[in-house]
């Protein structure tokens, strides 16, 4: 279950093409991670780097179990 | 999961997932990617490099799907490839790949899903399920501006749901390619593909229970396969908009045909840029086309070509005799 303010975050970046661009920049894990709690502060949202790394490993988890 | 993800231009469902609340889709980044490689996995692979197309993906009921095509002015395909597999479809479908402003979906998951998603969802509607299926396939269609041409390549095991498929795209002309299947046989046992495995995915070959399969020699088991293929391709001769071509007349001789067939009117540079892409290996774009004809005849064993001549061989015979032919 995602937490109120990755779920504010979320909605966030799928409306903002610029979000979206700025958070597309960054291309290694590492760097996201930094990158996306700077963005969210902008916004008055605060995530934490596990709030992040636990989003990427479910995009891998989706990969994995796309034909179940 | 959200249900009320927004999903922006230029995403691609890259996953389609059935459970108790219905058909659900999640969507990703298309990265401004081409989709130019020999599959639609290897580019969504691609795409997921980037962290931001793994953390932030949107997931919406089926419904967004169909929204979306419908405000994105989604195109409908120009032509569909299917086949028998190790037969030259990669190499038609990479051919393709070659033209500009093109795009080509190849074997992709989210397809598949849709074309059985009466297994997963037992009571599904013939007619919801034409609609996602539709709707799938619309969703790579999308682009600003429109792509000039737009083709899907198909797995092969969706020989067997043409007519599915012809009740979504009534107007897109097909080809089905096929090989010798002794050739065939030789190449998925030398290199099986996971999909042949009884009972992976969906896929159990009709009549054929899975403690049969698993008890059977998997040279049999193969060459069932593609008996199944070749009688479910030979099941639709009559159908207005297919056309069947043998390995033997790729890519030079046939393409001419094929390309009116499939109404794509390309001028010589454009045919030059194809036959260009056909010189390199379509699975491994790195490396030079080596024919192998020769190769998998001499290397089938005789297991293997009584299997052939028993079960494929008169098949292979009807097909040649329907088969496009170049003149004399």
């Amino acid at each position: 279950m995602l937490s109120a303010p990755m779920q504010q975050f979320r909605r966030l970046v799928f409306s903002n093409a610029q979000l979206r661009e700025a958070l597309q920049a960054y291309a290694d894990d590492a760097s996201f991670v930094t990158g996306t709690i700077q963005l969210a502060s902008n916004f008055g949202i605060v995530l934490s780097a596990e709030e992040i790394r636990e989003a990427l490993a479910a995009g891998q988890r989706e990969w994995l179990e796309r034909w179940l | 999961m959200s249900a009320v993800d927004q999903v922006p231009q230029r995403y691609l469902p890259m996953r389609v997932k059935f459970g108790d609340d219905g058909a659900t889709v999640s969507w990703c980044s298309d990265d401004g990617l081409d989709f130019d490689d020999p599959f639609f996995d290897e580019t969504l692979l691609r795409c997921l490099r980037r962290p931001f197309n793994r953390a932030f993906r949107p997931h919406t009921p089926i419904s967004a799907l169909l929204d979306h095509v419908q405000r994105n002015g989604c195109r409908p395909p120009d032509a569909f490839i299917f086949h028998m597999s190790r037969c030259g479809s990669t190499l038609l479908s990479q051919m393709f790949t070659a033209l500009p402003a093109t795009r080509v979906i190849s074997e992709a998951t989210t397809i598949d899903r849709m074309l059985y998603a009466d297994r997963a969802l037992p009571g599904l509607s013939a007619q919801t399920q034409v609609e996602w299926l539709r709707a799938i396939i619309l969703s790579y269609g999308a682009s600003t501006p429109p792509f000039a041409r737009y083709v899907v390549k198909f797995d092969a095991w969706h020989v067997e749901r043409i007519a599915l498929i012809s009740q979504a795209f009534p107007e897109v002309p097909w080809v089905f390619l096929f090989r010798n299947p002794l050739e065939v046989l030789v190449s998925m046992l030398a290199h099986r593909a996971a999909s042949t495995l009884p009972g992976v995915g969906t896929h159990l070959l009709p009549g054929v229970d899975l403690y049969t399969a698993a008890n059977m020699r998997s040279d049999q088991y193969l060459a069932l396969i593609l008996s199944h293929y070749m009688k479910s391709a030979l099941k639709q001769r009559e159908h207005p908009r297919g056309m069947f071509v043998d390995y033997a007349d790729l890519p030079q001789r046939a393409l001419p045909a094929i390309l009116a067939h499939l109404c794509l009117d390309l001028d010589e540079s454009a045919v030059a840029l194809m036959l260009a892409r056909a010189s390199r290996d379509a699975k491994h774009p790195s490396a030079e086309f080596v024919p192998d004809t020769s190769r998998k005849q001499a290397a089938a064993s005789p297991a293997a070509r009584q299997l052939a001549q028993e079960l494929l061989m008169p098949t292979y015979e009807e097909l040649r005799a329907i088969c496009w032919r170049p003149s004399p």
